[in-house]
């Protein structure tokens, strides 16, 4: 397990803010929280995440928009989508273009651990 | 002096001599001019004794003038005739005797007549007693002596008035008839037997190009005559100068080499010289040839196109009975025109299950004058089956309206009224799609919205326990993450009564509206379907029905479900017409009746009160929902519906809603549904 690593939670829900940053520090990580796609490109952690929990349905910029801004900028980030959507057929379609995992939630705090250790590993 | 005194004697005296001689001589010339003038006059005397003798025995007008040309004498028929007298006779140069018209001309000839001694004769008119003019011929002849000296003029009046009115009568007829002949625009010729052309008018030359008569005449009429037409032309000349009548179609060349059609009528015309020619008139038909030929041709046209044309055609008389069908209409039934002709030959190519709808439409349609559509079933002869048709037809009317034909088509419509049968089975299967589409849709979005709080749930409760498991464990952590776990629980409840709310909670627009104009909607929409089932509808809708209050939409979902129903329960019939009645009127209790009577299967004892229940049915293919849904929303609108078994065959259902109240306005109104 790698200590210490930035995971980056970008999520419209904030009840999704609220809960999961507790549990990803309870796995051993630094979590930054950030409302929309556009807040987490303004930061400074972008450079720093080790990866990155993304909703896929947000207001403005979705997720798929955000991972292919970062492709664009050369900054391949790990990421973890997450969806409220039962629609299981963009699950081959965002890991084809390059995603870690995408969970559905309810999702356990075991497959998130899974998840975000598969996304790591692969660096 | 005595020399010249004596010469000058001798002078005188011989002059005195001759003197005297030439006295003498004088004198007895002058005496034997006297004796040679009493002999002349004696003569003379003698001579108009004579005269006026025979004069007066005269049967005709006569005057004697002098030498200088007065008149000497005139005998008793002048006087008598002019009632004048002789004195008054001899001013006839200043008189009325002679017409006025004629009297310079009179004058001249007669003064010049006189100077000269040569006998006149001219044409005058002279007065009559009782002041008419007649035409005389006046003859005057001079009567001279041996010495050639004009004795007297002997003038002799005959009365030519008669004669001169004949010919004036007859230059006048003359002159009507050429008028007449040169005036005609045909041209009417006189042609030898030899083919010389005699005569011709104005109108004969200009038919033939010419710019005057002259350019034709003695010219051969058969070098004008075409050489196709030029022998049919001689024999039939050579007929006519035979003395035959005759009528004649031919062709020429004008003199501008033109060809024209002519048409000649002609009659033997017998010359003086005893010979006969050919009077004839002709006239140029070229242009109504070319108009007949033009007609025929494009009745040819029309014809070609009735039977050539890939649609089926036919015309009827006024009274309904068929007088033409199109050889496509023929080929497609396979009868012959003589069997579908007439009043109700056209049956034989109808479905027998569909004539009596066609004949009661067709009647009515002849009846009214209103446009006749049918779809029908028509016998096709190519592989011997009854095809979907659509018979249309349209009246031709004169300027009073009244009927002058009708012209008809028939469409095959079989291979479309399939199309739109698997178009409405795909809309209906489309339509099913869609329902579960937004189902699916549905659930998604509620999937959604509980999938949220529950990842929270699952999350806090996760992060809980493992702050609990920690060493040492975070129970102020862990406090905080059962608190959001509750959170989240009451989200997802919340969740579920908001969905609960949109599935219950139903407004109901109403509005004043007429029950007949929803109804007549209802019909057209229905119609089709109606039609296809065979049903003859019979709407009877009140004239002074009062409006209601309710939801358009719903009302006709009941109207439509109870025409259905009647529609449903008359498929078996086939005994006799599909007959539907749909009717409203006035109810008691300031309500408003609609009624829809069929004569279908009908209902058996005891079923009338399970008829309303939910997922009750009679129908093989029905859910049993309809006359449930329906009767809830007439209650709904306050009112009531039911049904009963008809005394015949079929049934009657029938719903009572109130009438908007007296002054109601027509704002819309809001109930609600619980």
């Amino acid at each position: 397990m790698v200590q210490r690593s930035l995971v980056s939670v970008v999520d419209d829900d904030e009840s999704v803010r609220e809960s999961l940053p507790d549990l990803l520090r309870q796995f051993g990580f630094a979590v930054q929280a950030f409302s929309s796609a556009e807040a987490f490109l303004a930061s400074e952690f972008v450079s720093q995440t080790s990866c990155l929990i993304l909703d896929i349905a947000m207001p403005a910029m979705s997720g798929p928009d955000l991972q292919q801004e970062l492709t664009r900028r050369r900054q391949p980030i790990p990421i973890v989508f997450i969806t409220a959507h039962g629609d299981t057929t963009v699950r081959p379609r965002l890991l084809a273009q390059g995603a870690a995992e995408c969970l559905f939630k309810p999702f356990s705090d075991d497959a998130l651990l899974e998840a975000l250790t598969n996304a790591l590993g692969t660096r | 002096m005595s020399g010249q005194k004596r010469i000058g004697k001798e002078l005188d005296q011989l002059v005195a001599d001759r003197t005297r001689e030439l006295t003498e001589a004088n004198e007895a010339l002058k005496q034997e001019l006297e004796v040679e003038r009493q002999r002349t006059e004696a003569a003379r005397r003698a001579s108009d004794q004579d005269s006026r003798v025979i004069v007066g025995s005269m049967p005709g007008m006569v005057a004697i003038l002098t030498p200088t040309g007065g008149i000497d004498a005139v005998n008793d028929e002048l006087v008598e005739y002019s009632g004048r007298t002789l004195e008054e006779l001899q001013q006839w140069g200043t008189s009325d005797t002679v017409h006025p018209d004629d009297l310079p001309r009179l004058i001249q000839i007669f003064t010049k007549a006189i100077a000269s001694g040569e006998p006149y004769e001219v044409e005058v008119r002279l007065r009559r007693f009782d002041g008419a003019y007649r035409w005389f011929q006046d003859r005057a002849v001079p009567r001279r002596d041996a010495s050639g000296a004009i004795l007297r003029w002997y003038v002799l009046q005959t009365d030519i008035d008669d004669r001169k009115r004949m010919e004036d009568a007859l230059r006048h007829s003359e002159a009507s008839l050429r008028a007449i002949v040169e005036t005609t625009p045909e041209c009417v010729h006189v042609i030898a037997g030899d083919g010389t052309l005699l005569s011709v008018n104005a109108a004969g030359a200009a038919m033939a190009g010419a710019s005057s008569v002259d350019l034709m005449l003695g010219r051969n009429f058969y070098d004008f005559v075409t050489p196709e037409d030029r022998e049919r032309y001689r024999a039939f000349n050579e007929s006519v100068c035979a003395g035959q009548k005759g009528v004649l179609e031919f062709h020429i060349f004008r003199m501008d080499g033109e060809c024209r059609h002519l048409e000649t009528r002609a009659a033997p015309l017998r010359n003086d010289d005893g010979t006969v020619a050919q009077l004839g008139v002709a006239r140029d038909i070229t242009t109504r040839k070319q108009a007949e030929a033009r007609l025929r041709e494009s009745e040819r046209n029309l014809r070609q196109l009735t039977e050539t044309i890939p649609v089926m055609l036919w015309s009827a008389t006024p009274e309904g009975a068929i007088d033409y069908c199109n050889a496509r209409f023929l080929e497609y039934t396979g009868f012959d025109a003589e069997e579908v002709m007439g009043r109700d030959g056209f049956t034989k190519v109808l479905h027998p299950d569909d004539v009596d709808r066609t004949v009661q439409e067709w009647l009515s349609c002849i009846r009214t004058g209103a446009s006749f559509q049918v779809e029908v079933r028509t016998f096709h002869a190519a592989d011997a089956t009854y095809r979907w048709c659509m018979t249309n037809a349209r009246p031709l009317l004169d300027e009073h309206g009244r009927i002058l034909k009708w012209y008809g088509t028939v469409v095959d419509m079989h291979d479309w009224r399939q199309a739109q049968e698997e178009l409405r089975h795909t809309q209906e299967e489309l339509a099913h799609m869609m329902r579960v589409i937004t189902m699916g849709e549905l659930t998604a979005s509620i999937a959604h919205e509980v999938n949220q709080p529950l990842s929270g749930i699952l999350t806090n409760a996760g992060t809980c326990l493992r702050m609990l498991a920690a060493d040492p464990p975070d129970v102020a952590g862990a406090c905080d993450t059962a608190r959001r776990t509750i959170r989240d629980a009451n989200r997802a409840s919340e969740v579920i009564v908001r969905l609960r709310a949109l599935f219950s909670g139903k407004e109901l627009t109403t509005e004043s509206m007429d029950l007949n104009e929803a109804t007549r909607e209802v019909i057209a929409l229905s119609m089709n379907e109606l039609q296809r089932h065979l049903v003859m509808l019979r709407p009877e809708l009140a004239d002074d029905l009062p409006l209601v209050t309710a939801n358009r939409v719903q009302l006709q979902q009941v109207i439509l479900n109870l025409l259905r129903n009647a529609s449903d329960a008359m498929v078996g019939v086939d005994d006799g017409p599909r007959q539907l009645l749909i009717r409203t009127e006035r109810d008691k209790g300031d309500r408003v009746r609609l009624t829809v009577q069929d004569v279908g299967v009908g209902l058996e004892p005891g079923v009338v009160d399970k008829l309303f229940q939910a997922f009750y049915t009679t129908k093989s293919n029905g859910m049993g929902i309809g006359l449930s849904v329906s009767r809830s929303i007439i209650e709904k609108h306050g009112g009531r519906l039911w049904g009963e078994p008809n005394d015949g065959p079929g049934a009657t259902f029938a719903f009572s809603i109130p009438r908007v109240p007296e002054r109601t306005t027509d704002a819309a109104h809001v109930m609600r549904n619980s």
